[in-house]
């Protein structure tokens, strides 16, 4: 129970470190990308190769993959500076769909679609993490130095100009800012953060194979962004831990086990499209709706507080 | 080269179902501005429904095939009223309508996968045996594919170009604001976007069916295959969605004359990625950004 526990903590911190490097590109720069998976697993096959081949040492790991996932960054930035909105949501899609191939047919660095096994735990500073616990404090140390470094950098003069551009792009380049820098910059922050992701989920589960970074998985990145409520702090980290837990709430009831997965995944979709039908704002919107009412409460009828 | 004939066939029979679904498909974007992800649920409701007449209850083909369209127009006409109509006008933004949609297609596929569990099915039937035609080897499923997509999609056109409903929905494509302007009820055009795209999606779903059997996973594939083909066509354009899906489905064969298989998909967007850096408008599309 407590190794479950303490692996619920290890995918929650992956979720939120992947939740909201996205939101930086898709809430605070209004880049809509479907393909943060990519980056997800560009860093998880970075680190996997490390360890396998040259030391599982977490911060060497971490370097390599933060830089391959920056690089690769790189490559996605160039459709973000030529199109917007839809045609980058598709460009994006484009590009996880060639990506997933490449993670499933370059067999000589991927492994193909059975991946790479055997990957060693990592050490951190010549000691070796092995127990789920290390791995669960690690992770969500981990997570929380990501969470702080996004938070500092939309406060930052950087991140309000980037929220600027995206508000009224004539205006914020009248102002001195220049939109292909500050959008590369953006893209490539975010996907290098993504692989610190992959980094974590590489070492903790020993193994990496392509199913783990398809387009499903970008799209539940996505949808944590905006079900949390996109361009907040708070709303994508509330995002990764719903879509990270209610399928582990779920199954705490007896369902028989072929049922399962889809009846999960069912009450997922409808639990998306009933929050986004009646709240866009997702999460965020949703208690900030409720502290509304709470603050009338006292003024209104008594009784109706929870209307 | 009997070969480089025999892909290019092929290619132009694949095109051609997926021209259907990405007409469709451009035809609800054009339209009304949603970007319709769920219109994957509609393809695979339309196989499963037409699998489960023909197979399951036993009725002859052509009732099959009507079930199976009625259920893609009722599916279609759901969704707009349920969930697309609640959310126009308000704050929503083009994020939220795709994660909503997107919503909706997991909860479709995954009801699918409920009901009919993740069993790969197969239609039996003599219309995927192959023969001869000329340098050439086809099956009638090919011919149909290709003669029927032909026919519906000139048949739409010709809607939209000689009727009055027609005409109205294509000036909704042109300004939304317009409709309105001339008294006319825009969510009813809406409706007839949404039930006719949907309907489309019915024939190349039954089709596919024979070619390729039914999996809860063939709404994805068709789905992206149709939002490329929507993108590299250019955005607005019927005529560009359906060129594109053409050159996808060309693309896909041709291209595995030398690579493996396995990388058929990746070719499509390969394609799509090319065209969006060097003609974002697409092929017939609009000088728009």
């Amino acid at each position: 129970m407590t190794a479950y526990l303490e692996s619920l903590a290890v995918l929650c911190a992956i979720a939120a470190i992947l939740a909201s490097s996205l939101d930086l590109v898709l809430g605070f720069a209004g880049i809509f990308s479907v393909a943060h998976a990519v980056f997800f697993g560009i860093g998880a096959y970075a680190a996997s190769l490390v360890a396998l081949h040259l030391t599982a040492s977490l911060a060497f790991a971490l370097a390599v993959a933060m830089a391959a996932g920056a690089g690769a960054g790189l490559l996605l930035a160039v459709p973000a500076l030529r199109v917007r909105e839809e045609y980058f949501v598709v460009a994006s899609l484009g590009f996880q769909v060639v990506a997933t191939t490449v993670f499933e047919q370059w067999q000589a660095v991927t492994g193909g679609i059975g991946g790479l096994t055997g990957i060693p735990p990592p050490t951190v500073a010549g000691l070796k993490v092995e127990s789920y616990a290390g791995m669960a404090a690690l992770s969500v140390l981990l997570a929380g130095a990501v969470l702080a470094g996004l938070r500092a950098l939309v406060r930052s003069r950087l991140g309000r100009a980037l929220q600027a551009l995206n508000q009224d792009e004539v205006a914020a380049q009248a102002a001195g800012h220049n939109p292909v820098t500050l959008r590369t910059l953006a893209v490539v922050v975010s996907c290098s953060l993504a692989s610190v992701g992959g980094v974590i989920y590489a070492f903790f589960s020993s193994f990496v194979n392509p199913e783990s970074f398809t387009l499903d998985e970008s799209v539940r990145v996505m949808v944590m962004v905006i079900m949390g409520g996109a361009g907040t702090t708070a709303g994508p980290l509330l995002g990764a831990l719903f879509v990270t837990l209610f399928p582990a709430l779920l199954s705490f009831l007896t369902i028989p086990d072929q049922f399962l997965g889809p009846i999960q995944r069912l009450a997922y979709g409808l639990i998306v499209v009933v929050l986004m039908v009646y709240e866009p704002d997702g999460m965020v919107g949703l208690a900030r709706r409720l502290r509304r009412l709470r603050a009338l409460a006292p003024a209104g009828k008594p009784g109706e507080s929870t209307a | 080269m009997s070969l480089l004939l025999q892909l290019l066939v092929n290619g132009v029979a694949l095109g051609g179902l997926y021209a259907l679904v990405a007409v469709g498909f451009a035809l609800i974007y054009g339209s009304t501005r949603v970007f319709h992800f769920a219109h994957g649920s509609a393809y695979l409701l339309a196989a499963y429904s037409y699998y489960w007449a023909l197979a399951v209850a036993g009725t002859a083909w052509p009732i099959a095939l009507v079930a199976a369209t009625v259920v893609a127009t009722l599916f279609g006409l759901a969704v707009e009223r349920w969930v697309y109509r609640p959310m126009r006008g308000g704050r929503q933004s083009f994020l939220t309508v795709f994660v909503a949609s997107f919503g909706v297609f997991v909860a479709v596929e995954n009801a699918v996968l409920l009901a009919f569990g993740s069993r790969f099915y197969t239609l039996p039937s003599s219309l995927s045996r192959v023969f001869e035609l000329g340098p050439v080897v086809v099956s009638p499923v090919d011919l149909l594919s290709i003669a029927g997509s032909a026919v519906l999609l000139i048949l739409l056109h010709l809607f939209l170009t000689r009727t009055g409903t027609g005409l109205a929905l294509r000036a909704m494509a042109d300004n939304p604001e317009l409709l309105n302007g001339v008294g006319l009820d825009r969510n009813r055009y809406a409706r007839i976007a949404f039930a006719l795209g949907s309907a489309l999606s019915a024939p190349a779903a039954v089709l596919a069916s024979y070619v390729a059997g039914l999996t809860p996973g063939m709404g994805s594939s068709a789905m992206l295959i149709a939002l490329a083909a929507t993108i590299v066509g250019g955005v607005g354009s019927l005529a560009g969605a359906a060129l594109g899906a053409l050159l996808l489905g060309v693309a896909e064969n041709v291209g595995i004359w030398r690579l493996p298989a396995n990388w058929r998909e990746a070719i499509a967007f390969a394609v799509l990625l090319v065209f969006l850096l060097v003609r974002p408008s697409g092929v017939l599309g609009a000088a728009r950004r």
